[in-house]
């Protein structure tokens, strides 16, 4: 039996009296990729801040690895990575000083960092933007520099909201690249995407969800498809 | 000619926005409210005022509170109210041109003329809300005449001369403004030594006061358009005219000032400003500390003036409102300070991110002694009279106490944040130990250099406070 990194347990989460997800359970094995997936407003983007800890839950556990958000939380919100479907970056920083914030977030060492922003910096194509603040660069471009944040650390769970929204297909390459190896090395994904055609080939795993249920869940490659919702 | 037409252009300007306004308030309410319950809801007002009057008039503890207002009471009144006008020039221009009246400057009208019947409108609802405040007083209290009439006469120069003083230091930046009011305040202090020392008939000193405070701002009519930064004054002013409260209440919106990154631009996004950080939590998070601090400016002015006036007044009750008034105030001071923080943690990007308290914590009480340095003249005000060695004893202490409390009271926060309230116990008994020993020390001042020293040293022991607080420390731990 494999080892489960992140564990999502009967949680139900409702916003203003409304249910947005009822008692959803499921698990990401350590080394795999899950794919989150089901038709708008079903509730992916309201399951993954919940992992985060940053939508509240009514009921119901969550775990990673042996961390659990209600009683650790510190400690368990490093064990993750996020990639935001928006880029959510400072305006007072430059994209080099965001390197610096999420590399000291996640206590990485000076010379790792540095040798990582340059590998990644140098394949998304924006190693002259380093001193640039993200009001100089296009959606783009602060997609890519939000994407490099989250992969600086090296986390046990990457969270990925949509994650080629924005970016240009050599970009796009590169990431699922960079999620494959990762993969390799042991890290789990957990990603939610529209465009299941790219992320289908390298996922393991998926859930549906609708109406804020699981409705299906199982191997990747017995996916039949989503199915339209007046057929 | 001109003049006639730019006065009737200017009528004309405030007629349409009225018109706009009650055209506004009229959708709103017919969407939220029915008339019927509109005409009950106004003869329930002013019954209820009716009622309140009564009361008032009848019970003995209002009629002897009333009849303890004296002239002393004027003087502190008009010495605050004047000090709140400077505090409020952060957010306030005091003269409002909008982009409406800026306009008319572009068209062949003098903007000084228009700057000067926006000042003789101001002056017109000064006068207007001097009289409400008259008449409201006189019904409705069992005040004096004669100290009705002096507050009443204290609002209006106070509000009048505010104008002015806002508009001067509304043009200034931060710093500069910051050293002015401060230095007002330290007017005021030596007015009050000095009317202590010898020992005037309080009649005079008020008379001093408004012929002072009046000279001033007959002073600050010359050359106001020296430095004026008319971009900040219109979207403050745009902001000001069209704030309509019960509008935003009903329809749960705000409007805000456009954010201005020029200024922001030039001194914070130099190139100094994007070399790397030292690569420490505290560089990285005191830059981001000092954006986000500049967001909360309102509250934070707000709060801080509120806190002066609240201290200045409880400190003239004597002894015992020495002590209460800056134990009142840093509690709120530090409530706001603790709230500020924890909002920060609620931050869409701090989601994106761990949370590295320990550098977060220690950037965020680098910009605290900012409020240690604004209590500092507040706590030489309330002790001032009580001798020079507790004056300074009593500013240590406070000091010190600040820091205890801040970090205490964003420690009981934090720990609600993570659902671990249960700590809280220890810190609020000591929180409340501290602030009642501060409090008792206005008459019993060997309470506070008892008291607060012991929860110093045990926040030391216990947490050591260059860290944090408990949880902190137990998640450093884990």
């Amino acid at each position: 039996m494999m080892k489960s990194c992140l564990r999502v347990s009967d949680v139900s989460v409702s916003i203003k009296k409304t249910p947005i997800l009822e008692n959803i359970s499921f698990q990401v094995n350590a080394g795999q990729i899950t794919a989150l997936i089901g038709h708008n407003g079903a509730g992916k983007s309201t399951a993954m801040k919940t992992i985060m800890g940053w939508q509240k839950k009514e009921q119901g556990k969550i775990m990673i690895l042996e961390k659990d958000l209600d009683e650790d939380y510190l400690a368990y919100k490093r064990l993750f990575s996020y990639i935001p479907e928006e880029p959510m970056l400072l305006s007072e920083l430059t994209v080099f000083q965001h390197f610096q914030l999420y590399g000291k977030s996640y206590q990485m060492d000076e010379q790792t960092l540095i040798t990582r922003v340059e590998r990644l910096t140098e394949w998304f194509d924006i190693g002259d933007k380093l001193h640039e603040y993200p009001e100089a660069l296009s959606k783009g471009m602060r997609q890519k520099v939000q994407t490099i944040c989250a992969l600086l650390p090296d986390v046990p769970l990457l969270l990925i909201d949509e994650p080629f929204m924005g970016l240009d297909v050599y970009s796009v390459d590169f990431l699922l690249d960079e999620l494959k190896k990762r993969k390799e090395q042991g890290t789990s994904i957990l990603v939610t995407s529209h465009q299941l055609d790219k992320i289908k080939d390298i996922c393991d795993e998926y859930v549906m969800l609708k109406d804020g249920r699981i409705c299906e869940s199982g191997k990747i490659k017995d996916f039949g498809g989503l199915k339209r919702r007046k057929s | 000619m001109q003049a006639s037409n730019l006065f009737h252009t200017y009528l004309w300007l405030k007629q349409k926005r009225w018109k706009k306004k009650v055209h506004i308030y009229r959708q709103v309410f017919q969407l939220l409210f029915d008339w019927t319950l509109s005409i009950y809801l106004f003869l329930f007002l002013i019954l209820g005022f009716m009622i309140l009057r009564d009361w008032v008039h009848e019970t003995a503890l209002f009629t002897n509170v009333f009849a303890s207002f004296s002239i002393e009471w004027v003087i502190v009144f008009f010495l605050g109210w004047t000090a709140l006008q400077a505090v409020q020039s952060y957010q306030d221009p005091g003269v409002y041109i909008s982009s409406s009246e800026y306009q008319l400057g572009l068209l062949p009208y003098s903007l000084k003329k228009v700057w000067i019947l926006g000042v003789l409108e101001q002056l017109l609802v000064a006068a207007a809300a001097a009289l409400v405040l008259i008449s409201g007083l006189l019904w409705l209290t069992p005040l004096n005449f004669f100290i009705t009439l002096y507050l009443s006469i204290s609002f209006f120069i106070g509000k009048t001369t505010g104008i002015l003083i806002k508009w001067r230091l509304f043009q200034l930046s931060g710093v500069k403004k910051a050293g002015i009011i401060l230095l007002i305040y330290f007017a005021l202090l030596i007015l009050r030594k000095l009317a202590y020392d010898f020992t005037f008939p309080s009649e005079w000193i008020l008379w001093g006061s408004w012929v002072t405070v009046s000279v001033i701002g007959f002073l600050l009519m010359f050359h106001p358009f020296h430095n004026a930064d008319w971009g900040k004054v219109v979207s403050y002013s745009d902001v000001k005219v069209w704030r309509m409260w019960a509008v935003q209440q009903m329809t749960k919106t705000t409007i805000k000032p456009a954010r201005r990154y020029q200024f922001l631009q030039k001194i914070f996004q130099g190139s100094r400003a994007r070399k790397p950080f030292p690569y420490r939590m505290t560089s990285i998070s005191t830059r981001i500390w000092r954006s986000y601090l500049k967001e909360q400016l309102d509250p934070i002015l707000k709060t801080v003036g509120g806190v002066y006036v609240a201290g200045i007044a409880l400190s003239l009750q004597g002894d015992w409102g020495t002590g209460l008034g800056l134990a009142i105030g840093i509690f709120v001071l530090n409530q706001m300070a603790s709230s500020i923080f924890i909002s920060h943690f609620s931050q869409a990007y701090m989601h994106t991110i761990p949370w590295e308290m320990e550098g977060w914590f220690q950037s965020f009480r680098k910009w605290y002694a900012a409020a240690v340095l604004l209590i500092l003249p507040l706590t030489g005000w309330a002790f001032f009279q009580q001798g020079y060695w507790l004056m300074v004893s009593f500013m240590v202490l406070t000091s010190i106490w600040m820091y205890v409390d801040v970090s205490l009271s964003i420690s009981a926060r934090f720990n609600h944040l993570l659902n671990r309230s249960w700590y809280n116990g220890p810190l609020n008994l000591a929180r409340t130990g501290g602030f009642v020993s501060l409090a008792a020390g206005g008459i019993f001042p060997w309470i506070s250099f008892g008291v607060i020293p012991l929860l110093f040293i045990l926040s030391l022991k216990f947490t050591r406070l260059k860290g944090s607080w408990i949880t902190l420390e137990k998640e450093k731990g884990g």
